[in-house]
This record gives C-alpha cells, sequence and structure tokens, in this order.
C-alpha cells in the first residue's frame, strides 16, 4: 500500500511561518480528540484542509448542513490543529501519520505536539490526572521540566502517538507527546483539560478549560459512539505494552 | 439491587423506549468481577442493578431527557431518558455478596464469582 492513496487537501491558502502542530486523533479515554476539538473551537481556528483516503470507511460529517470530512486540519499561518471525527483504522495510521509528518516538514513546521492518554486503573480516584510527555530528542526534556512536565525516562509507547514521533525523528522535526492519566473506556474530559492546561503553558495560550470539566457530562455522552468506534477499529489491547518494562531499563 | 431480569435487551440506542447503552469496562479477577459503567446525567438514587445467575443488568434514569436536535437521522425524534445494559459474564456470580459505589458519574458493582 503506497502513502500515494493519501492526500492532505488545503481549503484556504495560508501562509504559514514556522507553525507549530497538534495531533489530537482519538486514542486512549478521547483525551487528545476532546482537547483538539476544544483548543479548535477556543481559539476559533477555522478549517483548512482536509485528508481525503480510500483507506477510510465511506463516511462523510454533517455540521450545521455544511458537508465535511471526518479528518480535518485546522488552523492558521502559526498554529495548525490536526483532529478526527472518527475512530482510525490501523491500515491508515502509518499512510497518514508519514504524510502529515512529510507536510508539516514542507511547511517548515517547528514542533509537532501529540495529545493522548494514558490507560490508568485507579484513574476513578485521582482528581487531576498527571501529565507526562515523550519527547523525540533528550534536549526538550530540560524544556518541558520548566513546565513542571516530567519526561518518560523509560518504557514502551505505542499508539498513533508513538508513529508521529518515529516518524518525526526520522524527519528531523522536533516533536513532544503529552501523555494525561486518563479513563481507558469512557471519554475523559477532565484528562483532556490536563492536556491542554500543559499545552498552554508550553505554548503561551491562553485556553480556558472550564468548560471542558463543567460540560463534562454532555461531552463523556456525546463521545460515546467514537470512543466505542475507537476500541473497535484500534482495540485498545495493544496499548497494554505501556504498562510493561523494556528489556534494556537500569 | 434486585434478583433477575429478562434477557431480552441489548443494543446500542432504543429510539422507541428511550434508553442509551452506557460505556462499561470489566475486569476480572482470580475471585471476582469489577465492572465499571459510565452513567452521565445520572444520580445515584435511581440506579437500579440486578443480577443473575452470570449476567449483571444495569438500568438508570437520567436526571434530564436527553435530546439531540441536531443530530442523525433517529436520534433527534427522541428523546432519552435511560441508561440500560445487560453484562453476560463468563462465571457464575454470587450477586450476595456485591458491593457498589458510584463516583463521579461511574457506577462501580463488584461482585465474586461463585
Amino acid at each position: 500500500m503506497s502513502e500515494e492513496v493519501l492526500e492532505i487537501v488545503m481549503k484556504k491558502d495560508v501562509k504559514f511561518n514556522e507553525p507549530v502542530a497538534i495531533e489530537g486523533f482519538p486514542d486512549v479515554g478521547l483525551a487528545g480528540a476532546i482537547a483538539s476539538m476544544h483548543l479548535i473551537e477556543s481559539l476559533g481556528l477555522e478549517e483548512i484542509a482536509y485528508i481525503e483516503t480510500p483507506l477510510l470507511p465511506p463516511i462523510m460529517v454533517v455540521h450545521n448542513g455544511e458537508l465535511l470530512h471526518p479528518i480535518r486540519v485546522y488552523g492558521n499561518e502559526r498554529l495548525i490543529v490536526f483532529t478526527s471525527e472518527i475512530a482510525l483504522p490501523l491500515t491508515v495510521l502509518n499512510p497518514l501519520v508519514k504524510k502529515v509528518v512529510e507536510w508539516l516538514k514542507s511547511l517548515n513546521a517547528k514542533l509537532l505536539i501529540a495529545l493522548t492518554g494514558i490507560p490508568v486503573e485507579n484513574r476513578l480516584e485521582i482528581e487531576k490526572p498527571e501529565v507526562y510527555a515523550v519527547v523525540s530528542k533528550k534536549d526538550y526534556a530540560e524544556m518541558l521540566s520548566k513546565h513542571k512536565i516530567e519526561v518518560l525516562q523509560e518504557g514502551f509507547i505505542s499508539g498513533i502517538y508513538a508513529l508521529f514521533l518515529k516518524e518525526c525523528l526520522k524527519a528531523g522535526l522536533p516533536a513532544i507527546a503529552l501523555v494525561a492519566q486518563s479513563f481507558l473506556k469512557y471519554p475523559d474530559p477532565g484528562a483532556a483539560a490536563e492536556l491542554l492546561t500543559s499545552l498552554n503553558s508550553i505554548l503561551s495560550l491562553n485556553v480556558d478549560v472550564k468548560p471542558l470539566l463543567e460540560n463534562a457530562e454532555e461531552i463523556r455522552l456525546k463521545a460515546r459512539d467514537l470512543l466505542r468506534q475507537t476500541e473497535r477499529v484500534a482495540p485498545g489491547a495493544y496499548r497494554n505494552v505501556e504498562g510493561e518494562l523494556p528489556l534494556m531499563y537500569r | 439491587m434486585a434478583m433477575g431480569f429478562p434477557e431480552d435487551f441489548d443494543s446500542l440506542w432504543d429510539h422507541v423506549e428511550g434508553c442509551m447503552e452506557p460505556l462499561v469496562e470489566i475486569r476480572e479477577t482470580y475471585d471476582a468481577f469489577e465492572i465499571y459503567v459510565d452513567l452521565p446525567y445520572v444520580q445515584g438514587e435511581s440506579i437500579e442493578v440486578r443480577f443473575s445467575e452470570d449476567a449483571v443488568l444495569v438500568m438508570a434514569k437520567c436526571s434530564r431527557a436527553i435530546k439531540f436536535d441536531r443530530w442523525g437521522f433517529a436520534q433527534k425524534r427522541t428523546e432519552y431518558k435511560y441508561f440500560r445494559k445487560i453484562l453476560k459474564l463468563p462465571h457464575k456470580i454470587d450477586p450476595k455478596r456485591a458491593t457498589s459505589t458510584f463516583k463521579k458519574g461511574v457506577l462501580k458493582i463488584r461482585v465474586p464469582k461463585l
């Protein structure tokens, strides 16, 4: 299967200026997906492009009567946000990630930040989920420590953010994954709020996360179907490896 | 908690009865099942749990009717007022020793195996 079957189709002509890209595709607890959608809404970002590929099921989305592609790109000259309203089948992940990273390199993007969750068994007992980081280059750890974000030192990572980090490493595009403690099987607006709080700190944004917490019940209800889809097409089982220790730990 | 229920219903959206199926996680230990049920818009007192010898039925009334006016074809015509889910378990269970808690909109049921 070739990457050529996947295209990023521009809807607007944007003069990018070393943009930062945020990836919030559906994954554990939908923390990244909820966060990216709230980010788009809060900053009033416009749709600038969409993903076109026959690798996806034949699904389109209707919002306010407008027909939209399910995987969309929002942003402006300094910020790009990727989001999807459908679960991403495993077969689309590699071509999608490769194409996105190649595109970001061509735009001279300066950083990619992936937003995701890490399932924790006692999430119900945790009031304020912690956010960790995984970095494509060790040097970013010092910068993140200034934002009180601990960087993963040893362990496995898996899922779409692992692919993004891998491709960014190959392409020489700086990349950070922010990973919030999260529910595995339910939408987690609380985890999304913590991801955005960390993002606010790193990028000096001012996204109000209160609506995520105040409207948590509504978000949980509306996100049920996407979470079910995500479990069906990319079962959470493969994320279990993240709880295991690699052989070479010291 | 009560015993016995008809095992005749388990769909995603029931547009006739206005029922939704909740998201559920089942964890199995060597001697028990821990069942977590996500119940947004539900107050603890409106939850009913029933058991059969190897299944659990969870029913809950929402604190307000939920409408998806702008959504889909079937959903927009329906008011959803309930969650309902039957959970078949791979072992016989002992409902008499079952316990449950409801916190942050998530119902946790612990039911020992027989």
